[in-house]
């Protein structure tokens, strides 16, 4: 499928022609579908800066560019909450970057709230309002950027605390073997 | 050489055709059809009908395979249930062509749903030889539901009145059968413009992650063992107007078996490949018949063109597998691609 | 219900349990090209077909002694397996399943062909060499063919079961079915496998072939046999060696029923409405392993 195609499937649940609508095309089916592309064009391909690519298929793409794609058919899907689940992985510094500033434009223009799960520090704490953190299934903080990156807890689950015993103690209190 | 085609509007991009050469090339086409039955003798007339009513059923099948990614061998099954639908009411209500023809489509339509209803549990190997079951179980019907059937005899019947008008030679069945060809033709390359086209599309490629798309997946599945069941009943009310003489013989596994062939060597997931196909195949077991005829003792190796047309149709399927798995449409592309790009290579 | 014909009943069981052991064979060939390969024979009944022609041209039409000509069959087979998987299955290697699915139905129309052309139409006969007396297990009488076919067919089988349980290659083979580029890095031998596996199914298809054949009549026909098989092997699972044997049993026991009591004619709808509910309740048959789809 096409870039184009892809994007277009995400607004599927929003659009109405039926088989025989489709069958025919020359009525309901045509208008419904310029106006689709009309809206899609305006608002997602050049708000995502995928024009140049629109017509290509999508395995052919790299793998940044596929998860841009990813995200225009999400939008696509006209949505009050985006989940975006590691948004970024696999992604070199440039790509990384552009979908920062993708995800903030999409906040602010589409007025979207968004759920992210990522493990880019870097990114987390430059683009986020709130940051939830969890450490093996507890949540350890809860707040803006700043407290939570000064948050001992936090440094400690990330860094450790150097004390190998108390390490090993909380790996068997977990039941992993030590 | 063409470097590329400027469009103006959004529907001129989303145009079937959309250059002036293959606009021109449709006229030339569609002027061919007009003209040929005119100036073909009954034999090519009579291979015509056929291959149209192959095409017919192939780019059902294609819809279902091809695009939705539901592999079905009961593609034969569906088109006697479409003959046996034109044949009994033809014979018993009289109805005009045209809605008798609606009727097997619809015949076989509500057959398709049913045969499709494992496929939401099922899935491609499984679902391939459940659809094998169900051609079985259809066959078992045709030959024992004797009052309705006629059992293994089968049903025989009068010819195809249209407005007083009998078609009971290839010259006038041609006029029946291409134009219903063409226009499912039309309306299976309009499908794919639109969204239920896109979702079976997302179905082949992964099933699950068009269902998180917010495709329901049941639904979508029945749509398309529906469409194309459909397309197969059409197909087979055409073949029972043609040959006027329908039997539980005269769908055996083995067209089944024929029409997935088809698809595969004319290129799945393409509506180009369903025709090429479609000719292709309908026309190998001809062109043979007729090499064997040039050869000096023709008598004798006509017996041998029954197991040549076997082996030749089983080579045909192991070798575009094997070297050209995207069919003849995708050579057919390639050569486009050479003289849309000539003098350059690539 | 004392005038139930209990000996009938018996004598009909008995006649489908040793068809059904011969079903069971041609499913081990199936199943163990599944389980090596993961590739859908559809062309299983041709390859039997095969054999049982092989058999017929020796010991028929060129005379020689049976034992010989069941050996040359046999080895011949295995050579016609090994050139249909370098040929046609190797290509094949990564593509979709459903494509190599379709590889094998052509190759069983180049087959059937292929022994109309060399062979004919028409039905022969293969030279008997089973003994001819009917067989007498309790009051019931048996066909002797079905007799020994069924013992054959267990002999086989139970020493195949035996090679997976004791033989380190057992574990191979469904290594390279798993994963082949792990099977590889772990320095199994893919294509050797590859070979061995189908070299092996079709010389087990060939005897279940030639027994068949000795049963029945020869014609290029005989490959519908196949459908059979595949019911039998959806039955017991696809990569399941005791359920090829289980799922062979039952589509023999229930085919001998439905065609006694039944009909001749009801004999393979009966096969396929089984088919259909085990598709529906359990579709990877009674002792298949499940497949889990990853994303």
């Amino acid at each position: 499928m096409t870039v184009l195609d892809n994007i277009k499937l995400g607004r599927h649940c929003h659009l109405h022609s039926g088989v025989l609508d489709a069958l025919f095309y020359y009525g309901r089916a045509r208008r419904e579908e310029i106006r689709l592309r009309a809206d899609i064009e305006e608002h997602v391909i050049d708000f995502l800066e995928i024009d140049h690519i629109r017509h290509a298929p999508v395995a052919a793409l790299s793998y940044g560019l596929q998860k841009r794609v990813e995200m225009a058919r999400a939008l696509a899907m006209q949505p009050q909450v985006l989940m975006l689940d590691e948004p970024v992985a696999g992604m070199n510094r440039e790509e990384t970057a552009d979908m920062a500033r993708f995800i903030l434009d999409v906040r602010e223009e589409w007025g979207v709230t968004i759920l992210m799960v990522e493990h880019d520090m870097g990114m987390v704490m430059d683009i986020s309002d709130h940051v939830v953190v969890l450490n093996f299934g507890e949540v350890i903080a809860d707040g803006a950027p700043a407290d939570v990156q000064a948050n001992p807890e936090v440094i400690r689950a990330y860094l450790g605390s150097g004390n190998v015993d108390e390490l090993r103690r909380k790996l068997r209190n977990a039941g992993v073997a030590a | 050489m063409r470097i590329g085609s400027a469009k103006e509007t959004y529907s001129q991009d989303g145009a079937l055709f959309d250059s002036r050469t293959q606009r021109t090339w449709l006229g030339v086409l569609a002027l061919l059809l007009l003209v040929f039955p005119f100036v073909a003798s009954q034999f090519w007339l009579y291979l015509a009908c056929l291959v149209a009513i192959n095409v017919a059923s192939a780019t059902g099948l294609n819809i279902l395979t091809g695009y939705t990614g539901q592999v079905s061998l009961g593609q034969a099954a569906f088109m006697g249930v479409g003959a046996y639908a034109v044949a009994v009411l033809e014979k018993q209500l009289g109805t005009p062509v045209l809605l008798n023809l609606l009727g097997a489509g619809g015949a076989a339509m509500l057959v398709g749903l049913v045969v499709g209803i494992p496929s939401l549990r099922v899935k491609g190997l499984y679902l391939a030889i459940a659809t094998i079951a169900a051609s079985f179980i259809l066959h078992f019907v045709f030959a024992n539901w004797t009052r309705v059937t006629g059992g293994t005899a089968g049903l025989s019947l009068p010819p195809a009145t249209i407005f007083g008008l009998v078609l009971d030679t290839e010259f006038r069945l041609y006029w029946l059968i291409m134009p219903i060809t063409v226009l499912m033709l039309a309306g299976a390359a309009n499908l794919f413009r639109t969204r239920i086209g896109r979702a079976f599309i997302a179905i082949r490629d992964r099933d699950i992650s068009a269902e998180v798309l917010g495709i329901p997946l049941l639904r979508y599945k029945l749509l398309s063992f529906g469409l194309s069941s459909f397309y197969a009943g059409v197909a087979g009310g055409l073949w029972a107007y043609f040959f006027r003489s329908v039997t539980p013989e005269s769908f055996p596994l083995l067209m089944s078996i024929f029409f997935l062939a088809t698809i595969i060597v004319g290129g799945m997931g393409s509506i180009l490949g369903g025709i090429l196909g479609a000719v292709f195949m309908t026309l190998v077991p001809e062109v043979l018949k007729l090499m064997v005829g040039w050869l000096p003792n023709a008598g004798e190796a006509m017996v041998f063109l029954a197991p040549v047309r076997t082996i030749v149709f089983g080579a045909l399927i192991v070798g575009f597998l094997i070297f050209e798995p995207h069919g003849l449409a995708e050579i057919w592309r390639r050569i486009r691609r050479f003289f849309h790009l000539w003098p350059f290579r690539t | 219900m004392m005038d139930f014909d209990w000996l009938m009943l018996f004598e009909v069981s008995l006649a489908g349990l040793g068809s059904g052991g011969l079903y069971a064979l041609a499913g081990l060939a199936f199943v163990l090209i599944y389980k090596a390969t993961k590739v859908v024979n559809l062309a299983i009944g041709e390859m039997l077909m095969m054999g049982a022609y092989f058999f017929f041209a020796t010991a028929s039409s060129m005379g020689w002694p049976i034992w010989l000509g069941i050996v040359a069959a046999v080895i011949g087979s295995g050579i016609l397996g090994a050139v249909i998987e370098r040929l046609l299955i190797r290509p094949m290697l990564g593509e979709a399943p459903i494509a190599v699915f379709m590889i094998t139905v052509g190759l069983s129309s180049i087959l059937v062909g292929a022994v109309e052309l060399i062979w004919g139409a028409d039905q022969l006969r293969l030279p008997d060499f089973m003994p001819s007396d009917p067989v007498l297990i309790g009051e019931a009488m048996v066909s002797p063919k079905i007799f020994y076919g069924f013992l054959a067919a267990t002999a086989l089988i139970a020493g195949v079961l035996l090679v997976f349980r004791f033989w380190r290659g057992g574990v191979a083979l469904r290594a390279t079915a798993c994963d082949q580029a792990a099977a590889y890095s772990m320095g199994i031998n893919v294509p050797r496998v590859f070979s061995l596996t189908w070299v092996v199914a079709a010389m087990v298809a060939a005897i279940g072939g030639i027994l068949v054949g000795s049963i029945s009549s020869l014609s290029p026909t005989m490959g519908v046999f196949g459908l059979s098989v595949l019911v039998v092997v959806i039955v017991g699972g696809l990569d399941s060696v005791p359920g090829a044997l289980i799922g062979g049993l039952l589509v023999g026991l229930v085919e001998s029923w439905t065609g006694t009591y039944l009909g001749g004619g009801f004999k393979l709808l009966a096969t396929f409405l089984l088919l259909v509910l085990i598709l529906m309740v359990r579709p990877y048959g009674l002792f298949g392993t499940r497949e889990i789809e990853r994303l």
